[in-house]
């Protein structure tokens, strides 16, 4: 396990045509770790998210200013395409290409950023990303078949799968299981230990519940309003929040 | 005491009724009637009527419409190869830059193209390409079916490439797709089947016209396909020249090309909407 | 690279996609800047007010004003006489069809009259005109036009015999026909918008079928008015069928039984001939230069009235 800072985020401020949405964020992500960002609705979760992966750029009237390193490389003055290969992203309500077969939505985007060379590095590769996103047998006698036969956690898997088909080192999550189901939901937290632990790899995921939070996350950060609150390990601001709008909101009261 | 405002609405319900049944049956009417008038002529001709061209007024046999169908296919593929591209795509710039001026200027040239009348795209066409070559042409005559072609196909797009939902493009970019990438292999892959729509509803149009060919493709006789660059005949084109004419032979050929044109005409309204049924995000 | 800098493929892809745009937009700059052009020498010799409102028509190998004249009056009058005929009598029908399916006719067969319309909206046109010229028209001619000249020949309108089956009043009869289709579009989709507590409110207060109607109706009266000026502005566009049962003589007056000509009609006559005759080929480029402006302005006020409703 590698103790590097793997995303770094110095006087961040993002602005939506005009609005502010993130003041002065300064935040450091260990590798190999998972951090959960927390906060009620509105608070800019989503929006740190998506400048970690350059996905803020399709929003008209943006505007960004700070720092962001990730692994070292200040993402906001490198190519964006190279920026979102950089990670993963799995998204809230589970969005597999339905044009595309079960293997496809997996493979495309290793196919396209030239990951795979050969048809059999790609069905090997499609066959890791599967069971890393613990899918891989409930699919495997059916890769051609439309993703709308899956069921929703199961879309939500095959998103995962897809998303660690570039074989990313940071992988981003934007409340992934607020949709699914108790079962589903506890296969991806048990995945996303899984990919920690056997890949190194850094998850950042947005959350909504509290509990999950608790559940998974090594470090947390709390959001309000564009401010970071609080930001600690885990154990700690479980146990003892130093601050009040972060208890109120471990407490389900936000 | 009778309840005048009930009599008053049963009246106005009776009313409504009888005048949207007229308003309906002259379809019915008109298919049923160029039928009867246009599928005997075939009959009679046989496999005459697609292969032979038209025969002098005074023969026995009328002949057949060979150079209106040829002409009608040629021309007709020619407009959707040139109309299609450039519609998707400029529908495209649309879908991808919606606040741009750009998009405002082809968004009114299209509503304006659709409404404005056709025998002025002729004469467009006429001035731009016609006279400078000095004779009328199946070319010219694509073109100007292109232009009444665009508008349908461009519209249709951008409305199937503005309903995509936006997740799918975020899910594309996320995964490292460049933007031609993402427009290529997700947006427009999910869109297609509207796009397919368009083009078969435009297809319909540019089929079915008259006005356009009138001074550009301007028809022909006795040839049945002379090239691009020849005056070239359309089934449309046949109907609107034959029937004016007092000679009986010419007129059966009209009706029996207008038989014709009605059987593709329908069989493209039903594959277009047959191919909005199976959508399915 | 800077934020905010696009990077070298986002300019390609923009530059690549805007050309076919721009395309389609010089489109209606061409249309504009051909027909004014090749309609200047014709105002040129003759004056644009003399073209517009002149009612003779003198095909000449001498060239205007001496030899020729090509005055446009009687097909303008021919166009906006036909157009206002076919939406005199279109209105009505989309407004039935439109109450028909909305308010009497059940849910399931709703799509079935759509399909109808729709197929009628998009039939091609010379199909609608030789089903006019051997099948309306004569009918017109026996049961309507000879009956309105006997017994209402006091009216102006229907002064004159009818002598043949291709009149004024065919070819409205024909347009409407062929535009209530696109007014029924407009008008449904506006009454369908009414939000459903303003109808609800109208049921609640006991209305009779009649009234409810009718409010609703008044609800969305802009959009009425539009589709007026769209079916207006289709009506004067046509030519295939309009040519071929309009009568195309060179006449003006206030009966609409006689026949006449419309700007597309003449357009499509004399078009092929034109060439022979110095200036004739102007004349018509000029009457196509009006035809376009009206169907610009009406088409575009519809369209700024429709956009201005709201609920």
């Amino acid at each position: 396990m590698s103790y590097g800072i793997a995303v770094e985020v110095k006087n961040l401020n993002v602005s939506i045509a005009g609005k502010p949405i993130l003041k002065d964020v300064n935040v450091k992500i260990p590798e190999s770790t998972i951090t959960a960002i927390m906060g009620p609705s509105g608070s800019g979760k989503t929006t740190l998210l998506r400048v970690l992966n350059r996905l803020i750029d399709l929003i008209e009237g943006v505007e960004v200013k700070g720092s962001v390193k990730i692994f070292g490389r200040n993402i906001l003055e490198t190519d964006p395409y190279e920026v979102r290969r950089m990670s993963g992203m799995v998204f809230q309500i589970p969005n597999p290409f339905p044009h595309l077969s079960i293997y496809d939505n997996v493979a495309l985007g290793a196919k396209i950023n030239g990951i795979a060379k050969s048809k059999r590095e790609l069905d090997e590769l499609v066959k890791w990303a599967l069971e890393k996103a613990m899918l891989w047998d409930e699919v495997k006698d059916r890769l051609r078949d439309p993703p709308w036969k899956l069921s929703g956690g199961q879309q939500q898997r095959l998103c995962l799968a897809r998303a660690l088909a570039l074989k990313p080192r940071l992988l981003l999550l934007d409340e992934p299981t607020a949709n699914i189901d108790p079962v589903n939901t506890l296969k991806i937290e048990e995945a996303l230990r899984n990919l920690k632990k056997e890949e190194d790899m850094t998850i950042i995921l947005v959350t909504h519940m509290p509990h999950q939070a608790i559940r998974i996350s090594d470090y947390i950060i709390m959001l309000y309003e564009g401010v970071v609150v609080e930001v600690g390990p885990t154990e700690e601001i479980a146990i003892n929040p130093k601050h009040e709008l972060t208890s109120r909101f471990l407490r389900g009261e936000m | 005491m009778p309840n005048w405002r009930s009599l008053k609405s049963n009246v106005f319900i009776v009313l409504v009724v009888i005048l949207a049944l007229i308003a309906i049956a002259p379809v019915f009417h008109i298919i049923i009637y160029i039928t009867l008038r246009g599928l005997p002529v075939i009959l009679e001709a046989g496999i005459e009527f697609f292969i032979s061209t038209p025969a002098a007024v005074i023969a026995e046999k009328p002949g057949g419409i060979a150079p209106a169908i040829v002409g009608t296919l040629f021309m007709t593929t020619m407009a959707t190869i040139i109309a299609v591209p450039i519609a998707v795509l400029a529908a495209t710039f649309s879908a991808e830059y919606p606040n741009h001026i750009i998009t405002k200027a082809v968004r009114a040239t299209s509503r304006s193209l659709l409404e404005v009348a056709t025998i002025l795209v002729g004469m467009l066409v006429f001035a731009l390409i016609v006279l400078p070559l000095g004779r009328f042409t199946g070319l010219a005559g694509a073109i100007a079916l292109a232009i009444v072609m665009i508008p349908y196909v461009y519209t249709y797009t951008e409305l199937a490439l503005l309903s995509v939902p936006k997740t799918y493009i975020e899910a594309g970019y996320s995964i490292g797709l460049k933007k031609a990438q993402v427009i290529y292999l997700v947006t427009l892959r999910i869109a297609r089947r509207g796009v397919m729509r368009g083009v078969t509803i435009g297809v319909a149009k540019a089929m079915g016209e008259t006005a356009p060919l009138l001074f550009t493709a301007f028809g022909a006789r006795n040839v049945i396909f002379g090239g691009p660059l020849e005056p070239m005949d359309a089934i449309p084109l046949m109907i609107f020249q034959f029937i004016q004419t007092g000679f009986e032979n010419w007129n059966k050929l009209a009706w029996g090309g207008a038989f014709v044109l009605l059987v593709l005409y329908l069989t493209l309204f039903i594959i277009s909407r047959r191919i909005v049924r199976e959508v399915r995000v | 690279m800077k934020y905010g800098r696009k990077s070298l493929h986002d300019k390609i892809v923009f530059y690549s996609l805007a050309i076919p745009a721009i395309i389609i937009a010089l489109i209606l700059l061409l249309l504009l800047l051909t027909q004014t052009s090749l309609s200047i020498p014709i105002f040129n010799v003759q004056g644009v007010t003399s073209t517009y409102i002149s009612t003779t028509w003198r095909p000449s190998y001498e060239p205007p004003p001496t030899g020729a004249w090509y005055g446009l009056l009687p097909a303008i009058w021919g166009t906006l006489t036909s157009a206002i005929i076919a939406v005199l009598l279109a209105l009505p029908l989309s407004l039935s069809v439109v109450i028909f399916v909305e308010e009497i006719l059940p849910r399931r067969f709703r799509e079935y009259i759509s399909a109808i319309i729709d197929l009628m909206a998009g039939m091609p046109t010379i199909l609608f005109g030789i089903w006019g010229l051997s099948f309306l028209g004569p009918i017109l001619q026996a049961y309507v036009m000879t009956p309105l000249h006997e017994y209402l020949g006091f009216i102006p309108v229907f002064s004159c015999k009818p002598l043949a089956p291709a009149t004024v009043l065919t070819a409205g009869v024909l347009l409407s026909l062929m535009i209530f289709p696109f007014m029924v579009v407009v008008i449904q989709e506006t009454y369908r918008a009414i939000p459903i507590t303003y109808k609800e409110a109208g049921w609640s207060l006991g209305l009779t079928m009649y009234e409810y109607v009718k409010l609703n109706m008044s609800m969305i009266s802009p959009a009425i008015v539009s589709a007026i000026l769209l079916g207006f502005g289709r009506a004067s566009s046509e030519t295939a069928a309009v040519t071929l049962v309009v009568g195309n003589a060179y006449n003006i007056g206030f009966c609409i039984l006689s026949p006449a000509y419309t700007i597309s009609s003449l357009i499509a006559n004399q078009f092929t001939e034109s060439g022979d005759f110095p200036y004739m080929q102007n004349a018509l480029f000029a009457g196509g230069l009006i035809l376009l402006i009206i169907g610009l302005i009406v088409n575009t006020i519809g369209i700024i009235i429709l956009r201005r409703l709201r609920f």
